[in-house]
């Protein structure tokens, strides 16, 4: 549980939305002939706890796990041992009080952008008419009302990913789990798609975990940054961001903005752990557990 | 519109190429310009043309044609399509296990099968719909085993996130997903079958295109051997067609890499 002190200065009681307890990750690695396979650390001892409504952002050095931890808590990822508990339930699978927006967009090619959007809704089994609807409404928030029936392909990368949020919003999930999502667009649309994700965070109300390599996008969007190191992956601090809002893309050039990530940037850095970083980039063969082909 | 009257433009030079040698024919053999004995005129064939659609024989020759090829092509599809969906998604390790077998059956020369399909089925309709069937269920099949194993694993894995169960996933995403090269494994599948129409009509047949143009070459009817060959390149061009048309019609969308 946390403290929030609420503007006429009382201190009101927030409820931890996700925690995760001392989870640890192995995997098989694949050795040459003649030596024994051993596993591979991939996460050690991460203990997290995110509070209703905050947005929280993960950043680290390629490597270092954070997908993977959004994917256990996803339910996408399997883990070896220790707790995730998202509301009040163990992760054990995806569910739909989570929704995932992936870097690569993933929308589905063959449906238009609104029967991407009500993808969801379908397996709620929400009627027809009420998807359409708020298929729409989910549409209209993202700013791209007008496209309902053009396919992914007749759209940019950056409305792409904004159908893919508008997607995950529609089912009306409890946590967005967001894994590099602006990694491939381009800095202007970046900025401007940051601010457009606060806009969507406030007036939605979600929890969202946000993984990034970006440390001036996790410090601009976030509440708090949790800063991972690699070999294996810890957390190795969570930075508070007190930084006003609502924010908007000036605030990256004021001396405060500057302040955390400056704060971010050494705790990325220290020397060991860079060495780590690059011996964990370059020597290591992660073989990833394939996924098992749900058809 | 640039893109369009480009597309245009292209369609009508070649519309006229084709015109243009079907009027060198004409007149060349009208004038008879070269000896008409081995290739006749394009109005001879066209009077034997008439003659054979008078007497129903060429109607006959290409329904019962037409009928051979979607049958063998239908029966591919339903078994090679559901074949390669459980190779490829149920069970890879089995796949990879099989794959060698079936790739080798799949190479063993369709002509040399034609006698054993006839031994088998004896000379009706079940020896030429048999051999069709078993030369076009391989492409079918590895054209789907390889559209399913290239799925994005990032689609599937949205599809989960949102809480979709194994039926939903299978109809709503692996079906689509893998469409598009399973209609091109379809595609290479019926020219192929064509091919081995033709020549499974050729031996031990009493009907069809293959039939018409064997018979004809056999009695020395040059004609109708050139009435059958253009009946054939006529049935291969709207056989084509339709298929490319049904493509158009089922995948609306385009992939993206």
């Amino acid at each position: 549980m946390g403290n929030v002190v609420t503007l006429n200065g009382e201190t009101a009681q927030v409820r931890d939305e996700i925690v995760v307890k001392d989870l640890n990750l192995f995997y098989k690695t694949r050795r040459k002939k003649g030596k024994d396979a051993e596993p591979h650390e991939a996460l050690r001892d991460v203990n997290l706890a995110v509070k209703e409504g905050e947005f929280l952002s993960v950043v680290g050095p390629s490597g270092c796990g954070k997908s993977t931890l959004l994917y256990i808590l996803a339910g996408l990822n399997k883990k070896t041992s220790g707790e995730v508990i998202i509301g009040d339930k163990q992760v054990n699978g995806p569910s739909q009080d989570r929704g995932i927006i992936m870097q690569a967009y993933a929308l589905f090619p063959w449906r238009s952008i609104i029967k991407n959007v009500e993808f969801g809704l379908e397996v709620k089994g929400t009627p027809r008419k009420q998807r359409r609807e708020i298929a729409q409404s989910f549409i209209d928030l993202v700013g791209l009302s007008g496209y309902e029936n053009k396919y992914p392909y007749e759209l940019s990368g950056g409305m792409k990913q904004r159908i893919a949020i508008a997607r995950a919003l529609a089912y009306d999930p409890d946590v967005l789990l967001m894994d590099e999502p602006f990694a491939a667009v381009d800095e202007q649309t970046r900025s401007f798609l940051h601010e457009e994700l606060l806009n969507i965070w406030e007036k939605t109300h979600k929890t969202i975990v946000f993984v990034t390599h970006s440390i001036d996008e996790a410090v601009f969007l976030s509440d708090r940054v949790a800063v991972m190191t690699p070999g294996p992956g810890t957390i190795k601090e969570i930075v508070d961001i007190n930084l006003p809002r609502p924010r908007h893309a000036d605030l990256k050039t004021t001396e405060e903005f500057g302040h955390f990530r400056t704060k971010v940037w050494q705790l990325l850095q220290s020397k060991t752990d860079r060495a780590v970083a690059i011996e964990a980039g370059n020597n290591r063969e992660i073989v990833n557990e394939p996924q098992d082909m749900v058809i | 519109m640039e893109e369009n009257n480009g597309k245009l433009r292209n369609k009508i030079i070649s519309i006229v190429a084709i015109v243009f040698f079907f009027v060198a024919w004409f007149i060349a053999g009208e004038l008879e310009l070269y000896d008409t004995q081995f290739v006749p005129g394009l109005g001879t064939v066209f009077a034997e043309a008439w003659h054979l659609i008078q007497n129903g024989v060429l109607l006959e020759c290409i329904s019962i044609s037409v009928f051979r090829i979607v049958v063998g092509l239908s029966f591919s599809i339903v078994v090679g399509i559901p074949l390669g969906y459980l190779l490829g998604g149920f069970s890879p390790k089995f796949a990879a296990f099989i794959k060698p077998l079936l790739k080798n059956l799949s190479l063993v020369n369709c002509f040399t099968l034609i006698p054993v399909f006839i031994l088998l089925f004896g000379i009706g309709e079940g020896s030429k719909m048999g051999i069709i069937f078993w030369v076009l269920v391989f492409p079918v099949m590895f054209a789907t085993i390889q559209g399913v194993e290239q799925i994005d694993p990032a689609i599937i894995n949205a599809a989960r996130s949102m809480g979709a169960g194994k039926i939903k996933i299978f109809f709503d995403i692996a079906l689509p997903a893998a469409a598009t090269p399973v209609f091109a494994g379809v595609k290479s599948a019926a020219s192929l079958g064509f091919l081995v129409l033709l020549s499974a009509e050729t031996v031990g047949a009493k009907s069809g295109l293959g039939w018409l143009v064997f018979n004809s070459h056999a009695n020395y009817n040059v004609p109708r051997l050139f009435v059958g060959i253009l009946a054939v390149a006529l049935f291969g061009f709207v056989f084509t067609a339709v298929i490319e048309l049904a493509q158009k019609r089922i995948i609306v969308w385009k992939e993206e890499s």
